[in-house]
């Protein structure tokens, strides 16, 4: 019998293969390559509507006519995606005439998969604002004073509404706070409060004392931006009531508004001997450090991982602390002195030291991504050039001991507030500026910090910057603290409570509002060469800054 | 001969067919691989140049041209942006890029050119000089491609009637190429430019 056997001839069978597999190859290749234009196209087109924004903002005309900032804000994208030749444009005559700050006008332009749209004004609740903390947003003329740029992928593809995001925008305005910082002389003020609307703006209840003391012969004045119009019946603006008082040279009054509206809201407090300001005008503050706080949120806070140029923390403990398993939890630090660098703190519930010990940072620059935390009253000292503390000391020892620092130090926390202290510490951070995106600040019972500003290079005077709404606290306050320089939070109500006093020689806060009481006790003294300087108290509206907001 | 042995003997003909097969495929093979991991190196070089132009361009947008100034330190009342303190931020600006660019746009890359420029406008007195300034690195031997504008990096169109802002430019490039092994190479140019408005209000910084 024979055997049929099948046959075996498979010459040409991995050709074949080849062929069937390539196309598929292929295909993930063009996929990969897609994506990956896709990506980089979004990446350009953040950086495009930006630069579009910002000189869209500058150039905002008279009573809101954004015809010109259209037309700028359009030359600025063209000069980027770097496209020669097309001679498409929006039709910038969209945005012309007298703005009305409710309803923004837009002009549109496609250019190749790109659809481009210009946006005048943009009122408060619009897309492009997002999430965005409202700031100044009272003022009526608020959104007449933005200037918005979208890019979307209008392209048929499998991205277009797909898993990646392919939109950009960015807004930018003409000015940021929308403050005086002076007047009545010209006397840089110690305390700027920003709610725009607001009541009970600024607090004194149950025996609370605020006072802004006079200095060198420079008056001590506080400033009051709310125009009352989100007030609820009869409640007022400045609220002292309990045995509490308000105490300053002057209190000004600086938003405009309907004073036939506003005026109620507006009776002195009765424990107060000073009337109120005339009003003064809203108007930009000086932008001294927002180029410089953008340019330093882009290189070391936005992104993840060690910003260039940094050592690893968890690096120096293994090759220097290896008794301490892990390098986010030091307990029983006994004397680490850490040398003059720049670290990266790769730490996302905070830098723990527990136990007993002390902690000084010598110098340089921290980019961390969550707090350091000095517990047990480990004092965690920065900027301490000697790296010799005491384990327990007030903060003006502390200071003392680390000595004059070589240089300023910026600490950028990327993710909360830049310090959590507790159970009794004192500390000193020495010319060192902290930045924290997401937080704020808040010194519990007993802590205290010896805290001052930069002496020079881009961020001189400035002891803190943060666009939190998150409340700042000084609980059971303590002589011992000492701010020096300027306290950026727009944002952030601010409230001191449960007696003890803070004493704070030439710290200038900038907040949302501020309240005292239980007996708590802040003493301001203005200091013409720590504070941001005054504006003269000119009463011009003209705005002459631009920044981006979104 | 049966049926059964001359089959057996046709199978023994087709040995070494998959190992002669494969020769052939081979190139083609490892010509996309290649091009694959050549490809993405100069993917990632295109993505550094870029990045890099565009942080440069926001990053000088911001940096005072008086802190260049070292005969007042800043800047006095009646203090004017001149050419050397231009040269000198110009200089930075160029360091800045070389630093943040991921070593792809080194003195030793192939067709390399920095170009910084600023661009005086019209709004404001604080600039002491009318023209465009520049500074142009490239490697040695590289010429200076013929589309550059003749004293800034690009020609940006940007019509001071309509923006009267200083401008900055920012203009990146360097060689590359894909290679495809036996098939030769495909050269390409890795070029990327931004322009930013210069947002440091100098007549401010020149008052204080």
């Amino acid at each position: 019998m024979s055997v049929r056997h099948p046959r075996t001839d498979d010459r040409g069978v991995s050709l074949i293969l080849f062929a069937a597999t390539i196309g598929t190859l292929l295909l993930f290749v063009a996929l990969v390559i897609d994506l990956g234009r896709a990506r980089s196209q979004d990446q350009v087109n953040d950086s495009v509507v930006d630069d579009a924004a910002l000189a869209g903002a500058a150039n905002i005309g008279d009573e809101g006519d954004a015809q010109v900032a259209c037309e700028a804000a359009w030359a600025y994208v063209k000069a980027n995606i770097a496209q020669p030749g097309f001679s498409l444009a929006p039709d910038c005559s969209q945005l012309a005439g007298a703005c009305s700050a409710s309803t923004a006008r837009t002009a549109s332009v496609d250019i190749d998969r790109q659809r481009y749209t210009f946006v005048h004004p943009v009122p408060t609740d619009h897309q492009l604002m997002g999430s965005q903390p409202t700031g100044d947003e009272s003022a009526t003329d608020a959104g007449c004073r933005r200037f918005g740029v979208m890019v979307t992928d209008v392209s048929e593809n499998i991205f277009q509404q797909g898993e990646i995001d392919l939109a950009s925008s960015a807004v930018a305005m003409q000015d940021v706070t929308s403050t005086s910082t002076g007047g009545g002389g010209g006397s840089p003020s110690s305390l700027v409060l920003l709610d725009p609307t607001g009541c009970l703006v600024l607090q004194a209840l149950q025996g609370g004392h605020l006072t802004v003391h006079d200095n060198e012969g420079i008056a001590g004045s506080v400033h009051v931006d709310s125009d009352a119009s989100g007030c609820n019946g009869n409640q007022p603006v400045i609220k002292v009531d309990g045995g509490a008082s308000i105490n300053a040279d002057a209190v000004y009054r600086v938003a405009t508004g309907d004073d036939a509206v506003d005026t109620p809201h507006w009776q002195p407090p009765p424990t107060w001997d000073q009337p109120v300001d005339e009003p003064h005008l809203r108007q930009p503050a000086d932008d001294t450090w927002g180029p410089a706080i953008e340019s330093l949120h882009d290189r070391w806070a936005a992104g993840s991982g060690a910003p260039e140029g940094f050592r690893l923390w968890s690096a120096y403990i293994d090759a220097n602390h290896p008794q301490f398993s892990d390098e986010c939890n030091i307990n029983n630090p006994n004397h680490i002195v850490v040398p003059a660098d720049d670290w990266y703190i790769n730490c996302p519930d905070g830098l723990r030291f527990t136990g007993s010990g002390r902690v000084a940072f010598q110098g340089g620059n921290l980019v961390m991504e969550g707090p350091i935390r000095g517990e047990n009253s480990i004092p965690v000292a920065m900027n301490c050039a000697s790296g010799s503390l005491p384990a327990r000391g007030t903060p003006a020892e502390v200071a003392s001991a680390c000595g004059a620092p070589n240089g300023d130090s910026v600490v950028v926390a990327r993710n909360g507030r830049p310090f959590v202290f507790t159970g009794g510490s004192g500390t000193a951070w020495q010319q060192t500026f902290a930045y924290a995106p997401n937080g704020t600040i808040s010194m519990g019972q007993g802590n205290s910090i010896h805290w001052t500003a930069p002496l020079g290079g881009d961020f001189a005077d400035l002891l803190f910057w943060s666009e939190s709404s998150e409340p700042i606290v000084f609980e059971g306050g303590s002589s011992l603290n000492h701010l020096e320089g300027t306290f950026f939070a727009p944002n952030a109500p601010m409230r001191v409570r449960q007696g003890g006093s803070l004493e704070l020689r030439g710290a200038q806060f900038f907040l949302h509002s501020f309240d005292i009481r239980g007996g708590a006790t802040v003493d301001l003294y203005p200091d013409p060469d720590r504070n941001l300087p005054p504006d003269g108290g000119s009463t011009t509206t003209e705005s002459d800054g631009v920044s981006l907001i979104r | 001969m049966t049926e059964f042995q001359a089959e057996a003997e046709a199978g023994t003909d087709e040995r070494g067919a998959a190992l002669v097969e494969f020769a052939l495929i081979m190139p083609l093979l490892f010509m996309l691989i290649f091009a694959t991991i050549t490809g993405a190196i100069a993917y990632d070089r295109n993505l550094a140049v870029s990045y890099s132009a565009q942080q440069t361009a926001r990053y000088a947008s911001t940096l005072s041209l008086l802190a260049f100034d070292e005969s007042s330190q800043g800047g006095d009342a009646n203090d004017t942006v001149q050419l050397d303190e231009a040269d000198a931020w110009l200089a930075h600006v160029a360091e800045h890029v070389q630093s943040n660019s991921e070593r792809v746009l080194t003195a030793d890359a192939p067709g390399r050119h920095i170009c910084v420029a600023f661009v005086p406008g019209t709004e404001d007195d604080a600039v002491g000089f009318d023209n465009p300034r520049r500074l142009l690195l490239t490697t040695s031997d590289t010429p200076t491609p013929a589309d550059y504008s003749s004293t800034a990096c690009v020609d940006d169109e940007i019509d001071t009637d309509i923006d009267p802002g200083h401008r900055v430019q920012v203009r990146l490039q360097r060689d590359d190429e894909i290679d495809l092994v036996l098939f030769g190479t495909i050269d390409i140019d890795l070029s990327k430019q931004a322009v930013s408005r210069y947002e440091v209000d100098l007549s401010l910084e020149a008052a204080e």
